[in-house]
């Protein structure tokens, strides 16, 4: 059972460069055809191993079921979502910060100790919810699937909860940050069978991305 | 009142299922041929009720468990009442009353459907089926051994190819918990991080944390502490105090007696594993399948349970989820296939009473025979019971032959046969005809 493949979710968009770059360290060969063609699934029966490519936000669930043993997902993502899979590996890389925003408008008098009502619209209505819920302000969450910086805008919301790299994004619609949620970074995820039912396989995949993602950060 | 809209109603609720003939004959499949390994045990099937009240079905829930009850509340009395989330403290308060003065060990089963409230999901249903079995009043690794060997048999018997049976030991985690010294909140921390294996936060956790070094790398590296036998040696440096040495050498112990079952070959460790329910207690297990993404089963020990009852008792036991196991069985395609109906009596006799004679015989052989009641002709009939998965088709009174015969005919090969209505019911009676059932 040595040569059976093992499926590996990786994500579109910030993220994959790197996570390509971490499964061909480690042996997968011809991963540059997911980037660029328009691939959605790529096979190396050298390395045994066979990716799919998804929108971040559904990695976690094709792990969930099985549909895939292991995948890479943003920390966020996964607090967001609470799936039930195995989280064994900080990668390090797609750092990031979920931050609570709002027109440089509304800041000069505005005091985030003092709030008792909010209106928010973001793409993380649980995570939303818990941070606001915990600190006893009242959150009416809009949930939004993109450009979450254009609702104070348009008058959708008066603030936002969203992920952040550099800012600039916010500066340019007019946002300032106000408090920081958290702060979140890629994560190796695992299907619970496949660690159990494929343990050997999975845990020298483990082992070795491990390795390298110390030899990344020293 | 509730208020009707003009339309038909047809809706069905998030999270429960009807289910046809074909899904229906599967799940009874599986359900008896599993009740049957646990009859053969020695295991006794029991009942217990849909709802109750909270108070008791909440005894040993976990948190998150106790958010997934369906509550509502006793007209009469005013008090919470729950549908059965988990039929584990259910069992445990019959033990603990009608039950108690029966000697030990006592091996109860069950077949029941659990509500919890819950998203539904691929694999989980708001309503779902378990098949379980609780073996109550022996501490021994020999009953937690015997569960796990019947978890096996009981797949084995399904014909399930290829399947491992997850075993860990909560008590070494505890262990290892009660030596390092953390407030509530890193605590509270350490265990999600722990139960998502999450070694990398764990790292970060200790790091801020005072405490023997080891003792912290240690329960780093608890995540990665699964495999085959090996682990347990590994885990002998990681025993730091009583509690742990104990579970662990408890845990040896199960294994060697699997092993001793020629089992070894279907067992996995994980000394990581904090999963299953608060009231756990010692060894536990999950069966794992690589066709489904969760486990099949789950269970283990529960030695502190029934004495919040007020019976002090160990005890242990596990439960199947009927609808994984038909997801697993049919990824291996190894279900028998559908069959209605063995027989269907088309009588296009004015008299019925030879068809009905016919039927009675049959059916006193063990078949199950439905009669065609519907005018319509030959086609029509035998369309309708090919249609309905029916094997086999009886016409009295047609052109085809004599009064006094009948035309037997197979409806999945088409032979047909003409057999006199009386040399064909003595065949039966003989048994010198015979089909398979």
């Amino acid at each position: 059972m040595t040569n059976e493949l093992i499926t590996v979710a990786l994500p579109k968009g910030r993220m994959l460069e790197d996570s390509l770059r971490l499964f061909t360290v480690i042996g997968a060969n011809g991963l540059e055809n997911l980037r660029e063609s328009r691939r959605l699934i790529w096979e190396d029966t050298t390395s045994g191993l066979r990716f799919l490519l998804l929108r971040g936000v559904d990695v976690p669930t094709y792990v969930e079921h099985g549909a895939a043993d292991m995948g890479i997902a943003g920390k966020d993502v996964l607090i967001e979502q609470g799936k039930d899979v195995y989280e064994p590996l900080d990668l390090g890389f797609g750092f990031c910060r979920l931050v609570v925003a709002e027109p440089i408008e509304l800041q000069g008098n505005d005091d985030p100790r003092a709030w008792s009502y909010v209106r928010i619209a973001t793409k993380y209505p649980n995570i939303t919810e818990r941070h606001f819920s915990r600190k006893g302000i009242q959150v009416e969450v809009v949930k939004l699937y993109g450009s979450i910086e254009l609702a104070p805008m348009a008058g959708l919301s008066e603030r936002i909860v969203d992920l952040v790299s550099s800012g600039k994004t916010l500066a340019e619609n007019g946002l300032v940050e106000v408090e920081e949620i958290m702060k979140a970074t890629a994560r190796l995820i695992v299907n619970r069978a496949s660690l159990k039912t494929k343990y050997r396989r999975i845990k020298g995949l483990i082992d070795r991305l491990a390795e390298e993602v110390r030899a990344l950060r020293s | 009142m509730v208020s009707r809209s003009p339309e038909v109603q047809t809706a069905i609720p998030k999270g429960v299922r009807v289910l046809l003939p074909e899904e229906t004959a599967k799940r009874r499949y599986i359900m008896a041929k599993t009740l049957s390994v646990f009859r053969r045990w020695g295991f006794q099937e029991v009942v217990t009720p849909t709802f109750e009240y909270l108070d008791v079905l909440s005894v040993g829930a976990g948190e998150d468990q106790q958010e997934k009850i369906f509550k509502f509340v006793d007209r009469q009395t005013g008090q919470l009442l729950a549908l059965r989330s988990d039929l584990t403290p259910q069992v445990a308060r019959m033990v603990a009353t009608s039950l108690r003065h029966r000697p030990l060990p006592l091996r109860l089963a069950y077949a029941a459907t659990v509500f919890r409230y819950q998203e539904p999901q691929a694999g989980r249903q708001r309503e779902f089926f378990q098949i379980g079995v609780e073996l109550i009043g022996l501490e021994q690794p020999e009953a937690d051994a015997e569960m796990i060997a019947m978890a096996v048999e009981s797949l084995k018997e399904l014909g399930l190819g290829y399947f491992q049976i997850d075993v860990g030991q909560v008590e070494f985690f505890r262990g290892l918990m009660d030596a390092v010294e953390l407030g509530p909140e890193v605590r509270r921390k350490v265990i999600s991080a722990v139960r998502r294996k999450d070694a990398s936060e764990l790292e970060l956790l200790f790091q801020a944390v005072p405490g023997d070094d080891r003792l912290k790398e240690c329960l780093i590296a608890l995540p990665g502490l699964y495999g085959g036998k090996e682990v347990l040696a590994k885990a002998e440096g990681m025993a730091f105090n009583q509690r742990a040495r104990e579970a662990l050498a408890n845990l040896r112990q199960v294994y060697e007696i699997l092993a001793f079952y020629g089992l070894s070959d279907y067992l996995i460790i994980d000394l990581g594993e904090t999963y299953g329910f608060e009231y756990h207690s010692g060894v536990v297990f999950e069966a794992f399948t690589k066709a489904l993404g969760y486990p099949l089963s789950g269970g283990g020990r529960y030695d502190d349970l029934i004495g919040r009852f007020g019976y002090p008792c160990p005890a242990t036991g596990f439960a199947f989820d009927l609808e994984r196991l038909l997801w697993a069985l049919e990824a291996e395609r190894v279900l028998p296939a559908y069959k209605g109906a063995d027989f269907l009596i088309i009588d296009f006799n004015p008299d019925k009473r030879q068809a009905l004679r016919l039927a009675r015989l049959l059916r006193e052989k063990g078949y199950s025979v439905a009669r065609d009641i519907i005018k319509r002709d030959l086609p029509g009939s035998l369309a309708y019971a090919r249609d309905a998965s029916i094997g086999r088709a009886i016409v009295l009174g047609t052109a085809g032959c004599k009064k006094d015969e009948l035309i037997l005919k197979d409806l999945l090969s088409d032979r047909e046969e003409i057999h006199s209505i009386e040399g064909f019911s003595q065949k039966v009676s003989s048994g010198e005809l015979r089909w398979p059932t």
